[in-house]
């Protein structure tokens, strides 16, 4: 018997291969028909500081959460082990380099000083040196499994072999660590190849050197093979994706018939546009589609204005930023409002606020997209729990904003954006592109016509049509107009769309449930934190809590019918809010557009993802105790 | 009296992150701190000054870091290994991150 689910951590230097290592095994782990989700913790523009990879693998599904302890904790180096030992199980396994055995915590210039003394105080409360020797003994004494292999060895073998340039080192490091992550689990070798011949994709030279390292790894560590094995896998995989959030949004817009995306750089958002600059011509059977045009441009400002201008001239367009970008769009947002834009902004949220925590995750700007923009006008706002739930929603964003002629904001966040999944294959046949075109009546055209709330929508440029746009308020020609029963009319007009938002998008695209009603609590959130919620859902069913999980997919409009009727049925009794921020906002925007008051609230905003061991206790703690608030906070 | 190995040798580049393998300035190959060759010449204070003239710079592979007067080179030196330059990895401009 293996193991049916298992996590793990990769560590190392940033900018040392790691990326590479956790792209490599998870493509071998998904050829093998496992599932796998890995969450990816970096520092920002600090090259050389700690950051890893925390993997979860299932044998029968696509893990939905990373949790502590782990089994197994593959080290690049000293200062990985330092940062995690604390997280291996009893009866895990440490792989590690030989050579930086004698390296003390207190001589690694990289660990962030508060952080080194916690573990030269733990160390010492351990009875243990502040040398990597002494941990190693500690681990054994808790039943841990240390391996250790020279790197020094096989990395000098191989710059002797292949005449390697020292340069190029850390793509062999990598390739030391999969191998032996791979070995331990239970994969062959064949999978292996097939994760560096993904990774490398042209690059023959370095698969087959990848290759050696990986027989010089089984040669050395044979004895070890399938220590931590796998199950056998159940999955039902004929095809996957492995992929990012970020991945998965791009090819959700190509699918949804994107033409243009303006960005500027930022994390955690850029991947998105590098993936779309990538298709920006597409052939599909012979046949060019497309194009899309990716424009990078001066900055955010510029950005959200020209995705507006391309909307204007008819077709489906987009921006990507994060928290920082997004401050600077609202203006635009405001004008696409005025205008009656459509447009859509992915949103992936990071640590504010200002600059805050760049590469960490979080939902603290859920108030301030809800409430973006100056003036009164209809937005929407979208969130999804998942890579498969992002895809959807991605063209639902697009068909919301063109059909309903409004700004939408799919707020997304960088646990979703950076972490990578096997994800599979969406159905297309779901899909629907509804543009909301309607045809251009005859005679004079009145693009803000207020015979209806959507007014009939052509391009710029369409022959014989005459349209103005202005920041001001206008008549229906789109001519500025101050004159005050004009402004109440088309000021009701853009705020009045959300009212058919409401009534008119399915309840199963706003809110969703899962889980038995009926039970004993109701856990609710948006976003993200999905997959950790479900499993904790289950988890504590375990130990006798029945409850359910509502995901709120459509922010704003709130889904306050759609919610009152959930609450309802499960008499609101114990509902208990979770969210990455500190307020737990998601249960004020309740209480302020269905009326409900949720006192109960798990919070977490150390910028790490939110792990089934602490929200499942955290859990406990809010149902079983007067306890309304509880703060979460593990993780390095 | 030093070990005359490559660690010690005055023309060792050590990797950035894997000290323990680095290029030799000499010959231009790859070769680990426990190798060794005729060639051998120790990482005097000296060698290090002259080098800090020249380069602009010196790298102290205990710290991680460069350093660029004298002042600063003599006391790292006390305890800690230096080096005339690290090997870079190329690996790191592409994991390298815009914010
Ligand atoms: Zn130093």
């Amino acid at each position: 018997m293996g193991f049916s689910e298992l996590s793990l951590i990769l560590g190392g230097p940033q900018g040392s291969g790691l990326e590479t290592s956790m792209l490599v095994l998870s493509r071998a782990l998904a050829y093998r028909g496992y599932g796998v989700v890995a969450d990816r913790e970096y520092y920002s523009n600090i090259v050389g500081r700690h950051s890893y990879i925390h993997m979860s693998i299932s044998s029968k599904r696509t893990p939905r959460s990373l949790t502590y302890p782990v089994k197994l904790l593959v080290s690049m180096d000293a200062e990985t082990v330092f940062t995690h030992f604390k997280d291996i199980e009893s009866g895990g396994v440490l792989f590690y380099d030989k050579d930086v055995r004698a390296k003390k915590v207190t001589e690694i210039p990289s660990i962030e000083e508060s952080l080194r003394s916690r573990i030269a105080r733990d160390l010492k409360a351990l009875g243990a040196g502040e040398d990597l020797e002494s941990v190693l003994g500690v681990l054994r004494g808790r039943g841990v499994t240390t391996i250790g292999m020279s790197f020094q060895e096989i990395l000098r073998d191989l710059m002797k072999t292949f005449g390697i340039d020292p340069r190029s080192l850390s793509r062999y490091v990598s390739g030391i660590i999969t191998s032996s992550a791979a070995l331990l689990l239970g994969l062959d070798r064949e999978a292996l190849k097939y994760g560096f011949e993904r990774v490398f994709a042209a690059r023959a030279k370095l698969v087959e050197q990848n290759v050696y390292v990986a027989d010089s790894v089984w040669r050395e560590l044979k004895s070890y093979e399938g220590l931590l094995r796998l199950d056998y896998p159940e999955t039902e995989f004929s095809e996957v994706l492995v992929a990012t959030g970020n991945d998965v949004v791009a090819i959700a817009k190509i699918v949804a018939g994107l033409r243009y995306q303006s960005y500027y750089p930022i994390t955690p958002a850029a991947d998105e546009s590098f993936f779309l600059e990538k298709y920006e011509v597409s052939e599909v059977d012979g046949t060019i589609v497309g194009p899309i045009v990716v424009i990078q441009t001066e900055d955010e400002i510029a950005a959200i204005n020209s995705a507006i201008g391309a909307s204007l001239a008819g077709v489906r367009s987009s921006t990507a930023t994060s928290g920082p970008g997004f401050d600077l769009m609202v203006e635009g947002i405001s004008w696409a409002g005025m205008n009656e834009a459509p447009v859509v902004i992915t949103y992936y949220q990071r640590g504010g606020p200002s600059t805050g925590l760049p590469t960490r995750g979080s939902q603290s700007d859920l108030l301030s997209s809800a409430f973006a923009a100056h003036g009164e006008f209809a937005k929407v706002v979208l969130s999804s729990g998942d890579h498969l739930d992002a895809f959807y929603d991605t063209v639902l964003a697009f068909n919301i904003a063109e059909k309903y002629q409004l700004p939408v904001i799919h707020l997304l966040d960088k646990f979703l954006a950076n972490s990578t999944a096997t994800i599979p294959l969406p159905d297309l046949g779901r899909v629907r592109i509804e543009r909301g075109l309607k045809p251009v009546p005859p005679g004079t055209y009145k693009r803000f016509n207020l015979e209806a709330l959507i007014s009939p929508r052509a391009p710029l440029g369409t022959p014989g049509v005459i349209m103005w746009y202005t920041g001001d308020e206008h008549d229906e020609f789109g001519h500025i107009s101050e004159e005050p029963e004009n402004r109440v009319r088309m000021y009701s007009k853009r705020i009045e769309k959300l009212k058919l938002v409401d009534e008119e998008v399915p309840g199963d695209l706003k809110l969703r449930v899962y889980g038995d009603e009926g039970g004993d609590f109701c856990l609710i959130g948006w976003g993200s934190v999905k997959g950790v919620a479900l499993d904790a859902v289950d988890e504590i069913a375990k130990r006798g809590f029945r409850g359910i999980y509502v995901d709120v997919k459509m922010l704003w409009p709130f889904p306050r019918r759609e919610l009152l009727e959930v609450l309802r049925r499960s008499g609101f009794g114990n509902v208990v809010a979770v969210e990455h921020s500190y307020g737990v906002n998601i249960a004020d925007l309740a209480a302020m557009a269905a009326g409900v008051q949720i006192r109960k609230r798990i919070a977490k905003f150390t910028g790490r993802p939110i792990t089934l061991s602490e929200l499942t206790q955290a859990l406990e703690k809010t149902l079983t105790s007067d306890v309304d608030r509880v703060v979460i906070s593990y993780g390095g | 009296m030093v070990e005359e190995r490559c660690g010690n040798c005055v023309n060792y580049s050590p990797h950035v992150y894997y000290p323990q393998v680095g290029r030799c300035l000499v010959f231009s190959t790859g070769v680990s701190e426990s190798d060794s060759c005729d060639k051998f010449k120790r990482a005097s204070i000296d060698e290090l000054l002259n080098a800090l003239g020249g380069e602009g710079s010196v790298y102290c592979t205990t710290c991680g870091a460069t350093l660029v007067d004298e002042e600063e080179l003599k006391a790292h030196s006390r305890n800690h290994r230096l080096a005339i330059r690290a090997v870079i990895d190329e690996a790191i401009a592409e994991e390298a991150r815009a914010d």
